[in-house]
């Protein structure tokens, strides 16, 4: 493939991945779906080669660009529901622009480990793979319960009976848990047997996903009378070299967690490396996000391109695999190319962030961020509706009511990840077959 | 603070907590006390906690019922698009193929449904779909799918760039066993196109096999037909009575064999249907081998032996490559002749390994031949499918059989020969010794080089004159003379008839 023809797709990829990364609760793996229905109709147009740096360079562009909705807009994905939360308070100070930067910087920091752990990724993970993957179903597990039991105990309640005090201290915590088995059940029904068509397959799960994170978000914000204050848009950050080394190594842990196990989000994936590092304090939340989040959608993609003897079909895994996997298939060398194109598009969109950032202050003190949000709203529905009909519809309608659990009763978001680790949990310990018998799925 | 001041509007409070009509400090009222009128207020988190929580319960019960009953579209393999990848599918067709795997417990099927084939993986589900299919209240009870077999699955369908279209077997439920294959014992000479992908019984005699890398391609022969049947390493192994695998690899074995037409490069052949199963090949005789034809020594063939098939044991003394054929020049005993080998019986010879001793200057071959004539000259023709026997390069004879003085010749250089005399004369020299034999008035010489000579003058009565000794030796040429020259001290050994 010629450089000239490189740079042109990854370039591209940036700037798909930059527009449609600003809206609010717009996953870039939807957008990928529509960009692979696109390329599949003009394909004898487009060289094939293309495939891999477009699609790398739109993804890369994401996990810096989402910062800007996640941080202004209160949106987050499944990468950042921890995040958000600090996020939010600097937002609230007027430090939103800090906050994007810190994030920012965060992302920055994980495209250059990426090329840094080339050695650990040829040399030691396939090793750690092969010994790994057939302990997976235990690990999901383990996973699951720590995710669950990470939550308690929250202390006591506030109130004058003994009821409302227990109501107070525990009613979150379980509604983390009814949102944790509602989201497995629906997992469980969603991955036997989907309601939506045929032609649509490899867009199974994005009713429930949008249903799940995008929407509760959307009507979170919609109910919300919040005003956003004045945002001070300032040239330094509140960053130490220190925090960057700590918010690095705990990202870079949670990151590749979250790359590597299967349903594990950048979320879970930080929860995890949080407690791990016994790392605190917001500028480390928000930068270690930054990190895991390139980690966990770039390194999840790029993990394909590890072809060695102990894994000759690649490592990588993840919402991007699954839509390109029918068309695309790495070969030895591809690996080098796309660290350029990561670190290329890596930098242009570290650059475009803080710009981008700067103009969506702007644009918020004259646009209500309802409007956006009901903006929001109507392009999710076209775009569920759109590809798969009235079922892809209802499906998400019931995810939002169970998404939302988590939201209106300040519980973990992350626990609605639930909808893949049940399902994938049970099958790789080989008793998806009969659950979904039981439940006659079959 | 007194209630006049208390209706003052500080301009500090805010503005959700004023009446917009008449801006009294309201609070959390929805009516405005003051002039009634109704206040904007803030949606009750109550609500919403309770909509999402009984909307969620609602929901799923809807949506498990809507996809307990919604009906599984089905496909044809030919539609199978990228954008399908893990849609629920259901497909109907024909087993092409079963390969089960005892040790990853994996089980793979290859359905053809008349547009193309997919390929139906059971990874470690071995076990459950054999105790499901076995099950007669849940099954036929009949066993797994064979080939042949009508199936009707559902699964979710798993699409890569590298491997094409798939289904992951999550459960034996998902395979329904519409037909079992009608097994119709037919004779190879009625084999059609038509009847691809069909399970048959056929009777047939193995008329020889050879081995092609992983597989091995049986000849199969009926009535005059034949058809090559070809078996992969692993299904040879998964053959498990002993008699039934020699049985295939013995020439003139009358079988009976559950088989599954396929084709290869245009051309039919059969597979093996379930070699596993004890009564997919059945051994109804088993066969005898072609080298029970009598042997015979070259210089023994005459003008009255034409078309007669014989086994000969010979030293190859040259190749000549003609077009299709190869002429190989066999020696024994002093006869050389001409063994045709045309190139479809070249490549019918069992394996590479025969193959190359037959080419090979030197090589010591025991070969099955027809003796024919060419232009009034005797030559022997290599008989289809018959192996090569290689020797070590010694003579016939290496059993120690003696040949006459006069076979020590520059025609036999190269070969093994033990030649027995009497010492005639001997001489001594600092490279070894040299000895003439005598022998019913003829003479041979015999070189011993210094390593074996040493050893052998210290054997009292060995290296004398007149001693009878028996020396074995290969031909050699010294000075344009021929000799023996053994290679170690125990070649040469006192000689008594």
């Amino acid at each position: 493939m010629s450089f000239s023809l490189l740079l042109g797709f990854t370039l591209a990829g940036t700037g798909v991945g930059f527009l449609f990364s600003l809206f609010p609760s717009l996953h870039i793996y939807n957008v990928a779906g529509i960009a692979l229905l696109i390329w599949q109709a003009f394909q004898s147009y487009i060289p094939a080669d293309g495939v891999a740096p477009f699609f790398m360079s739109m993804i890369v562009a994401f996990a810096f660009i989402n910062t800007i909705p996640m941080t202004f807009f209160g949106a987050p994905d499944e990468s950042a529901t921890v995040t958000i939360l600090p996020g939010s308070k600097y937002l609230m100070n007027g430090r939103g622009y800090e906050a994007a930067a810190i994030c920012g910087i965060g992302s920055l920091c994980g495209v250059f480990l990426l090329p840094l752990m080339t050695p650990f990724f040829f040399k030691i993970f396939p090793v750690i793979h092969r010994v790994v993957s057939p302990h997976m179903a235990w690990i999901l597990l383990l996973v699951m319960i720590y995710m669950l039991m990470s939550e308690w105990p929250k202390g006591c309640g506030m109130g004058d009976t003994v009821w409302k005090r227990f109501k107070h201290a525990w009613g979150n915590l379980f509604a983390g848990i009814l949102a944790f088995v509602l989201s497995g059940i629906l997992g469980l029904i969603i991955t036997s047997k989907s309601m939506i068509s045929v032609e649509m397959g490899f867009q199974n799960i994005m009713p429930v996903f949008i249903g799940l994170f995008a929407v509760p978000s959307i009507v979170q914000n919609l109910i919300s009378k919040e005003k956003i204050p004045d945002q001070h848009i300032s040239d330094t950050v509140e960053l130490t070299w220190r925090q960057i080394g700590q918010s690095t190594f705990q990202g870079g842990i949670g990151g590749m967690l979250a790359a590597y196990l299967p349903a594990v989000t950048a979320g879970i994936g930080s929860i995890l490396a949080g407690h791990a590092t016994a790392l605190r304090g917001d500028v480390l939340f928000l930068m270690s996000g930054g990190v895991a989040k390139v980690l966990y959608y770039v390194g999840a993609f790029l993990f394909l391109f590890i072809v060695t003897p102990l894994s000759p079909g690649g490592l990588g895994k993840g919402g991007l695999n699954v839509i390109l996997k029918p068309i695309f298939s790495p070969e030895p060398g591809d690996y080098t190319i796309m660290l350029g194109v990561i670190l290329l598009s890596g930098c242009l969109s570290f650059l475009l962030l803080l710009k981008a950032s700067k103009l969506t202050l702007k644009l918020l003190k004259k646009v209500d961020y309802h409007t956006l949000y009901w903006f929001a709203m109507f392009l999710v529905m076209v775009i569920v509706g759109g590809l798969t009909g009235s079922a892809g519809i209802f499906v998400m309608v019931v995810s939002s009511c169970i998404g939302s659990i988590p939201v209106f009763f300040h519980a973990r978001r992350s626990n609605c990840m639930a909808v893949l680790l049940v399902p994938i949990c049970l099958n790789m310990a080989g008793y998806g077959g009969v659950v979904t018998s039981f439940l006659g799925l079959n | 603070m007194s209630s006049s001041e208390k209706n003052k509007s500080p301009e500090n409070l805010p503005q959700e907590v004023l009446c917009p009509s008449c801006g009294k400090f309201v609070g959390a009222y929805e009516r405005c006390p003051y002039c009634q009128a109704d206040l904007d207020n803030r949606f009750p988190l109550k609500i919403a906690r309770r909509v999402a929580v009984i909307g969620s319960i609602l929901g799923l019960i809807l949506l498990y019922f809507a996809s307990v009953n919604k009906r599984v579209e089905t496909i044809s393999v030919a539609s199978i698009e990228a954008n399908h990848n893990m849609a629920l599918v259901k497909l109907k067709g024909k087993v092409a193929d079963v390969k089960t795997n005892d040790q990853k417990n994996s089980i793979n099927i290859t359905l053809d449904d008349g547009t193309g084939r997919i390929k139906l993986s059971g990874f470690d589900k071995l076990d459950k779909f054999k105790r499901y299919f076995a099950d007669a209240t849940k099954s036929d009870g009949k066993g797994l799918p064979g080939a042949g077999d009508i199936l009707e699955v559902k699964g979710n369908l798993n699409i890569t760039d590298k491997w094409g279209a798939g289904i992951f077997l999550t459960s034996p439920k998902r395979v329904l066993i519409l037909k079992r294959s009608q097994i119709e014992k037919r004779n190879i000479a009625s084999f059609s196109d038509e009847d691809l992908n069909n399970v048959f019984l056929v009777q047939a005699r193995v008329k020889g096999y050879k081995e092609l890398g992983a597989l091995k391609s049986i000849v199969l022969v009926s009535n005059d037909s034949e058809i090559s049947l070809t078996i992969f390493k692993k299904e040879f192994e998964n053959i498990k009575d002993a008699k039934v695998r020699k049985a295939l690899l013995t020439p003139n074995s009358e079988l009976l064999v559950k088989v599954l037409l396929s084709e290869y490069q245009s051309k039919l052949q059969l597979r093996l249907s379930a070699p596993e199963k004890k009564d997919s090949i059945k051994v109804l005789s088993m066969g005898k081998k072609i080298s029970n034809h009598k042997k015979i020594a070259l210089k023994d063939i005459t003008q009255n032996k034409i078309g007669n098939i014989s086994i000969v044991t010979a030293t190859v003394k040259g190749v000549k490559k003609l077009n299709g054929l190869r002429i190989i020049k066999i020696s024994d005993l002093g006869k050389t002749m001409d063994l045709v080998v045309y190139d479809d019986i070249f490549d019918s010879i069992p394996n590479e390994k025969m193959r190359k001793a037959l080419t090979k200057m030197d090589s010591r071959i025991t070969v099955t031949v027809k003796i024919s004539e060419y232009k009034g000259a005797l030559q022997l023709a290599l008989v289809k499918l018959t192996p090569v026997l290689i020797g070590s390069g010694a003579t016939s004879a290496d059993a120690g059989e003696i040949v006459p003085l006069t076979e020590v010749s520059p025609s036999r250089a190269g070969e093994t020969l033990t030649i027995s005399g009497r010492i005639k004369a001997i001489s001594h020299t600092t490279k070894g010794s040299s000895l003439t034999i005598e022998s019913q008035g003829k003479i041979a010489s015999v070189w011993l080089g210094k390593r074996v000579s040493e050893p052998v003058k210290k054997i009292p009565g060995l290296l004398v004159k007149g001693a009878v000794v028996k020396v074995t030796g290969k031909v050699t040429l010294f000075q344009g003379r021929s000799q023996i020259q053994p290679s170690q001290a125990k070649d040469i050994i006192l000689w008594r008839k």
